[in-house]
């Protein structure tokens, strides 16, 4: 849970690749997909959530649609064009910084 | 998603009243989705299903929710607009009506009577306005409401207003002038309207296509 200050820069990065493998989401059904997936080490809380899929669908990464769901309207979130071009870019990126992480903090792995 | 309590009717319309009761200017779609956080959140997480309570602990995160749509919406529209108007500069194709403008204006400037040169600007930039009104207006009564749809013509009426303020103070005779400060000025004013015309036409169709369920 210390740690949720590390993955605050990663929250789009984060969005991104879970709407590329799950094709289309909604908010909350995301904050949970991220805590089943790690398991409660990462909680996302919707003060971080919304503003940042808010974001990625004024730049254009997100498409939104909206369906009727039981007694309710729901609001889902699927990857653009450009979005999908965006979520390989943020990964390569992540990629990078992790490797770079892994030579600053275990020098000896990442040379064998 | 597992569930330990399932919303009843009459739940869900007191929670609807009481977003509309204490933000009565909250757009549809920022409803929809808070409506739909809230109830997936407290269907899974109550304990005895008292929403009044689980309302009451949410109410800042409501608050901060509900501010933040409106301002991002305007922004958005603003945003898209000028980098649609850049693109009249740098896209080939676009450019080519970007330059065919320009030396229009020129020439027209330097051949025919500032109070011509005056109506002809006003036409085209009516012309636009006009075409934006009646081809990006969305009617329908569902959907008129929503901010999206609100702010959509917004910009639209940037160089609409600009070229009747340039005629009721008659500053357009003194900018006529000098040649090309005015086919600067019409120059923005008709590639900043056709840009705003593009942005509404293409977000009327993903609003059409986003609340497609509302129009069945």
């Amino acid at each position: 849970m210390g740690n949720q200050k590390l993955y605050k820069g990663s929250l789009q990065t984060i969005i991104l690749k879970l709407l590329e493998s799950n094709d289309k989401m909604y908010g909350y059904e995301i904050t949970q997909k991220v805590k089943e997936l790690t398991k409660g080490e990462l909680k996302i809380t919707e003060g971080a959530l919304y503003p940042a899929l808010h974001k990625l669908e004024a730049d254009g990464l997100l498409d939104v649609e909206v369906a009727k769901v039981g007694n309710r309207l729901r609001k889902y979130y699927k990857l653009t064009e450009s979005g999908t071009k965006e979520t390989a870019n943020k990964l390569d990126e992540m990629q990078e910084f992790l490797r770079t992480m892994q030579q600053l903090v275990n020098p000896k792995l990442s040379l064998e | 998603m597992e569930k330990r309590y399932e919303i009843t009717e009459k739940q869900l319309v007191f929670l609807e009243d009481f977003l509309l009761r204490k933000y009565p200017g909250i757009s549809n779609e920022t409803k929809i989705e808070l409506i739909d956080h809230l109830v997936s959140d407290f269907e899974a997480t109550t304990e005895n299903g008292n929403l009044s309570q689980y309302l009451s602990n949410e109410l800042e995160f409501i608050a901060r929710f509900v501010f933040k749509g409106v301002s991002l919406m305007k922004k958005t529209y603003r945003k898209e607009t000028w980098e649609q108007f850049f693109k009249f500069f740098t896209e080939p194709k676009l450019l080519l009506i970007s330059i065919s403008t320009l030396l229009f204006f020129y020439f027209l400037n330097e051949t025919v009577t500032d109070k011509i040169v005056y109506l002809v600007t006003i036409i085209l930039s009516t012309l636009i306005f006009g075409y934006s009104v009646f081809k990006g207006m969305i009617k329908n009564k569902e959907l008129k409401n929503l901010d999206e749809v609100k702010f959509l013509g917004n910009e639209i009426w940037l160089p609409f207003t600009l070229v009747q303020l340039l005629g009721i103070t008659n500053l357009c005779y003194s900018i006529m002038k000098y040649c090309w400060l005015y086919t600067l000025v019409a120059l923005f004013i008709i590639i900043y309207g056709l840009s705003a015309l593009m942005v509404i036409l293409k977000h009327k169709k993903i609003i059409l296509e986003k609340y497609k369920h509302l129009l069945n």
